[in-house]
């Protein structure tokens, strides 16, 4: 075998490996994470309870409210929480990789705060402009899905994608700096956040408490009906990115040389800005505002295993996952029998790699 | 496979940058572009390698027209070096090189895919960087992998935007030696555009100067290249010199 065809094979080993130990990772960071509840359980506990929720006849569960508690309240948030990361993960790495951009992420750019925009903007008007569809609901494989879940996962993705809109309107010039785009993403940001603190002002005190704790970001007010909606958004989404990753790859060159390679640059920078748009505002529409994530993933994979995105946009999700599951875990626990939201973590977490970031001088290809 | 440009105006907005422009590229064929900053060098070659739209005119690939050829089939006919170059960091060389087989990758590279890679990768002199991040190398080793890039995309025709820039004088003779054998050797062309004069006078088979979005003069670089066309085009005076190697400017004023 020649020198670069063992060198493929042996990258491509390694790359492999990396894969099956996150997922082996993020599997065992479930499972403890599923261990948690009010108090800690036994790997057994969770084994027997989950038993009897799949042969009811055949397991007893440990007891009613450890078998409630698991199965209605810390699988779904597990789930949400592995989904979400994952998201924010290959959203964050798509993004980087369509602007050329080691810093950007749904979050850097602004769609984190746009999203959450669309979101609350829903929670204080839905009840008041269109309160029979709001309150409205329909059961779904079994699960009460609310018309508040819909109306907010449509205004979430209608201002996540303005919010793209804009960064891609800001940023048009072919000589535009790295900087000028992050900027470009922090003013939007700013505007959104701006719009949320209108809401809070206007809004009643019971749409202002579940305002102000939904913006911690935070997996607590998850359900099954919330699995239900993100889920196949997610998994869709995903698989049409990950398909595409030769495209990504050459995306790297650069738009000129990505044309010459023959890929329709601009179709495919839109189509590809809307796909992760919807999965991460999906997401944000139900968990809040959960930052940098989408920065953190991406950037450690790369560190780790390349710029291949044959393998990198599955290892930023499985990465985000890992972190965000973890995360979330951590804040369960940290003060109990109190908990931490989330989205405070992952804010000290983000904001360190963020300043190591930008203060690393090599690799960061900033201009 | 010939190349004709035909009454080619190109520009931005209202501003034309290229002006009425004809000419032809044949099979196996070194042209070089020659024309000072802000001539319309590169708004010529990104037109030709069908990055933008004509204002007006044609450019036949055979006998097609490159407006109806589409952006799959270009990437199998015509590959592109820029000016400026662009990666992404902790992109590995061979992965950088590998980019160029994607018209013709599914999802996983095959075994033909890693052999013109490897052999593009001798050609630059890069084998021993395959590994390396792409970040921690330097200009003119960035510069020869984006040229192996391009040459893993098996074109017809090469298109360089002042590919030699960053290069070193080994790296810039050693380039253009090894384009002009591959381009005589396998049937393709190459229309590049470049400031050295003396290497436009050794390795092309013929040369284009513009001057203001026009042609000034084509034909054979001994022909055209002289004290008068460089001080027309350039506003340069200079003087040259023959040994056995060829001819050689030497400039030592300008106007």
């Amino acid at each position: 075998m020649s020198d670069i065809k063992a060198l493929y094979s042996t990258k491509k080993r390694n790359k492999k490996r990396f894969m099956i130990t996150a997922v082996l990772v993020l599997l065992i960071s479930a499972f403890v994470a599923l261990c948690i509840s009010t108090k800690f359980n036994s790997p057994l506990v969770v084994l027997q309870n989950y038993g009897h929720a799949f042969f009811p006849s055949l397991i007893e569960a440990t007891s009613a409210v450890d078998f409630v508690i698991l199965t209605r309240i810390i699988s779904p948030r597990v789930l949400v929480a592995v989904i979400t990361g994952f998201s924010l993960g290959l959203a964050g790495t798509v993004m980087q990789s369509l602007l050329r951009n080691p810093l950007v992420s749904p979050f850097t750019l602004g769609l984190s705060s746009a999203a959450g925009f669309g979101a609350a903007l829903i929670m204080v008007v839905g009840p008041i402009i269109a309160s029979g569809l709001y309150y409205s609901s329909f059961t779904f494989i079994g699960e009460h899905i609310t018309g508040a879940n819909i109306m907010v996962l449509i205004s979430a993705f209608g201002f996540g994608l303005l919010s793209m809109g804009a960064v891609l309107l800001m940023c048009r010039s072919k000589n535009v700096s790295q900087s000028v785009i992050i900027l470009a993403g922090v003013i939007i940001g700013y505007l959104f956040q701006a719009g949320i603190t209108a809401l809070k002002y206007i809004s009643n005190d019971s749409a202002l408490r579940e305002i102000t704790i939904w913006l911690m970001g935070g997996m607590w007010g998850v359900n099954w009906s919330s699995c239900l909606i993100i889920l196949p958004i997610c998994l869709m989404c995903s698989i049409v990115i990950i398909r595409q990753a030769k495209l990504f790859n050459v995306m790297a060159g650069g738009d000129d040389v990505a044309k010459s390679l023959g890929v329709d640059v601009h179709k495919f920078r839109s189509r590809s800005l809307v796909i992760v748009t919807l999965m991460a505002s999906a997401c944000i529409g139900f968990t809040g505002i959960i930052g940098f994530v989408g920065l953190m993933a991406p950037h450690i994979c790369r560190m780790l295993i390349g710029n291949d995105h044959k393998y990198l946009l599955l290892a930023s999700g499985l990465m985000g996952a890992i972190i965000l599951l973890i995360s979330d875990t951590v804040a369960r626990v940290i003060i109990l029998p109190q908990e931490l939201p989330v989205g405070v973590i992952m804010y000290i977490l983000g904001g360190i790699f963020f300043i190591y970031l930008i203060t690393k001088k090599r690799g960061n290809n900033l201009q | 496979m010939r190349m004709e440009v035909q009454s080619l105006t190109q520009g931005y907005g209202k501003k034309v940058i290229i002006d009425d422009i004809s000419f032809s590229i044949d099979t196996g064929e070194v042209v070089s572009l020659l024309g000072p900053n802000g001539s319309g060098k590169s708004t010529l070659i990104r037109t030709m390698a069908g990055l933008t739209t004509p204002m007006s005119g044609r450019i036949m690939i055979g006998d097609q027209d490159l407006a109806d050829i589409s952006l799959s089939e270009r990437s199998k006919i015509m590959s592109y070096v820029p000016q400026s170059y662009v990666y992404m960091p902790y992109t590995t060389i061979l992965d950088t090189v590998l980019s160029g087989r994607a018209p013709y990758m599914s999802w996983e590279p095959s075994e033909e895919d890693l052999e013109i890679v490897e052999e593009s990768l001798a050609i630059m002199d890069i084998t021993d960087l395959a590994d390396c991040n792409i970040n921690e190398l330097s200009g003119g080793q960035r510069q020869r992998a984006f040229i192996a890039r391009a040459l893993c995309q098996t074109p017809k025709i090469f298109f360089f935007d002042e590919p030699t820039s960053s290069l070193d004088l080994k790296y810039q003779i050693d380039t253009m030696k090894k384009m002009n054998e591959y381009v005589h050797t396998r049937d393709s062309s190459l229309f590049i555009a470049i400031h050295d004069i003396n290497l436009a006078l050794r390795y092309s088979d013929r040369v284009i100067m513009i001057k203001d979005g026009k042609i000034y003069c084509e034909g054979k670089p001994d022909d055209v290249i002289n004290e008068q066309s460089i001080l027309d085009v350039y506003g340069v005076r200079a003087t040259f010199t023959e040994n056995e190697n060829g001819k050689f400017i030497m400039p030592f004023d300008s106007v």
